[in-house]
């Protein structure tokens, strides 16, 4: 195909001569054009006529163009598609979609014309995260855990430590009267996702970066894990023994539920997402002060902001939630920073911004976990006036303008 | 095992045009898109067509045929900058076609190939549509007010019987004229207040 830009741009410039508005540049390219040949000379002066506009614009008027819509939807359904159909309906859910909501951008895509030459440079891999984390036993013994081998753990008293690549299973062994809590903590470093079988069956699936405090075998009357970071919990039922998560500001009580915690340090919020069953919630500094306690329902979220130390439930769409446990990430109309925050504990990058307003823009879309992590930056990029550049593992964010 | 989406889609100016593969026939968003580019382009290039057929039912059809093209064939688009360039160039090639098959059925021997087959009188013709097309575009967004009163002042009213009319404040008229005025500068004004005809016609 012949490269119009040209002609387009001659358009526009002769558009602007006659709106009074050209600037140096637009007379410039104007008067090179005109001295090309005489005859673009013959053809300025016919474009400007004004009797001829005014016929034409008439003319462009008396087109009956609801009736060639009309035309188009009707032609456009024809086409025997049936067979990609079924096709297209599977892989759309298999696939990634990003959807770009651009929240008030849209005088952004105005001014910023596509061109090729301002596609993302992505000069370096950054790969998506793996099965791994770090086992530290009661005697502050740590043990590497990573799909590469499997092992059986011998170390403590009470259980059995089987691990198998990607989930490590505690088998409690014949109750003994020893008292003493012993505490053992796994934790999976950014890039890394483990689970883990309590030895009350209770199974627990670590995202990246975040670390669970549990005891080896629990006590009859309470089951007590600290988690930091964000893990989805499916609690084995136990009427007479509460299960108790506790993050560094939230406490929640469950009987045998599953539900998802999100509390990471650098977040705002700390968020539990209630997929089924029952839990409460308690907030404040480590019970000490300010306590408030609410209930919420399945398909409720109860968060606590943590400047403002407001604890506040919601309906929530469970799955936005907890589809980083089955390897997708879902933004519903989420800033740029929370998304890239995301993207950075699982895919253990570091991003800098040109300026902070790009923080602001919003996304909506599902990511696949496991792709190629060019694949997702480019789909941003491709979809919004962002750009990327990946430099010594820091992606630099900045407005393609 | 994970496809990743390819997403093509096209900027021009103030409009973007998102066409995704795998994206549902039905997308809201898509669809509002698709008709955005029809109504801006849909009549400039029937007029463009003209130039080659001669034959403003024949240039609706085969325009009405790009767009279902635009539609079906997106995949192809991948590698196309401006959606612009693929009407303009998708219309010429259909109207090429169209003469040459007139051309063997023997019916229409005064188009002569060389005339509208060279880059010349597409480019020329081309730069005359687009030009019109943003001045047609232009005028349609004049916020209404303007066009009432700017329509009123060209059937000879003065403003004191515009304001009296529109049941508004002289000043009012005065203000929507000068923002009038500013969207579409001395000359394009010059052609508006010149124009009674195509006005009666266009803010009826």
């Amino acid at each position: 195909m012949k490269n119009l830009k040209i002609p387009f741009e001659i358009s526009e410039c002769i558009f602007r001569q006659l709106k009074d508005e050209a600037n140096k540049q637009d007379k410039l390219m104007l008067q090179k054009w005109l001295n090309e040949n005489p005859s673009n000379k013959e053809l300025y002066d016919k474009i400007t006529n004004t009797t001829l506009i005014e016929k034409k614009l008439m003319r462009y008027e008396k087109y009956n163009k609801d009736k060639a819509w009309q035309n188009i939807l009707e032609q456009k359904e024809k086409p025997a598609h049936n067979k990609k159909i079924r096709l297209q309906k599977i892989i759309r859910y298999a696939a990634a979609i990003l959807i770009p909501v651009m929240i008030g951008s849209y005088f952004l895509f105005r001014s910023s014309l596509f061109d090729r030459d301002n596609m993302p440079v992505i000069s370096e891999k950054i790969v998506p995260g793996t099965q791994k984390a770090v086992l530290t036993l009661g005697n502050g013994e740590k043990i590497m855990l990573n799909n590469t081998e499997r092992k059986t753990i011998t170390a403590e008293k009470k259980v059995n430590i089987t691990d198998a690549g990607n989930m490590v299973k505690y088998i409690p062994l014949k109750k003994e009267g020893a008292k003493a809590i012993i505490y053992n903590t796994l934790e999976t470093p950014r890039g890394g996702e483990y689970s883990i079988v309590l030895s009350d069956g209770t199974r627990i699936r670590l995202n990246a970066a975040s670390k669970l405090r549990f005891p080896v075998t629990f006590p009859d009357k309470e089951r007590r894990v600290y988690i930091e970071g964000e893990a989805y919990f499916e609690v084995t039922k136990n009427k007479t023994s509460p299960f108790v998560v506790i993050t560094d500001q939230m406490e929640i009580t469950v009987l045998g539920t599953s539900f998802n915690v999100m509390a990471y340090k650098e977040e705002d919020n700390i968020e539990t997402t209630l997929v089924e069953g029952m839990v409460k919630i308690k907030s404040g500094n480590n019970g000490l002060e300010n306590t408030k306690s609410i209930e919420i329902n399945p398909g409720e979220q109860a968060f606590l902001v943590k400047e403002t130390q407001t604890l506040g439930s919601r309906k929530v769409n469970t799955k936005l939630y907890t589809a980083w446990k089955d390897g997708k990430l879902i933004f519903s109309n989420e800033p740029l920073d929370v998304l890239m925050r995301r993207l950075e504990r699982w895919y253990n990058f570091e991003t800098k911004y040109s300026s902070p307003e790009i923080k602001n823009y919003h996304f909506s879309g599902t990511l696949d976990r496991y792709q190629d992590f060019s694949g997702i930056l480019e789909m941003i990029s491709m979809t919004t006036s962002i750009s990327f550049e990946i430099k010594n593992n820091v992606v630099y964010v900045t407005s393609k303008k | 095992l994970f496809p990743i989406l390819k997403i093509c889609f096209f900027v021009d100016q103030y409009q973007i045009i998102l066409i995704r593969k795998n994206s549902t026939e039905t997308d809201p968003n898509r669809h509002n898109l698709f008709k955005n580019l029809f109504d801006e382009y849909y009549a400039p290039l029937c007029e463009f067509a003209n130039n080659y057929t001669k034959d403003s039912s024949i240039s609706e059809d085969l325009v009405q045929e790009v767009f279902v093209g635009l539609w079906h064939d997106r995949e192809k688009l991948d590698h196309i900058h401006s959606v612009k360039a693929y009407l303009y160039t998708s219309v010429r090639n259909k109207c090429l076609n169209h003469l040459k098959h007139l051309r063997i059925v023997g019916k229409h021997e005064e188009h002569r190939k060389s005339a509208t087959e060279n880059d010349i009188f597409f480019v020329d013709h081309i730069i005359e549509e687009e030009t019109h097309r943003l001045i047609y575009q232009a005028v349609k967004e004049l916020p209404t007010k303007c066009r009432e009163i700017v329509l009123l002042g060209i059937n000879g009213l003065k403003n004191s019987e515009i304001a009296e009319e529109l049941n508004i404040s002289i000043n009012t008229v005065k203000t929507q004229k000068a923002i009038a005025y500013k969207q579409l500068r001395i000359k394009l004004k010059d052609l508006i207040i010149l124009s009674p005809l195509f006005l009666s016609q266009l803010f009826r």
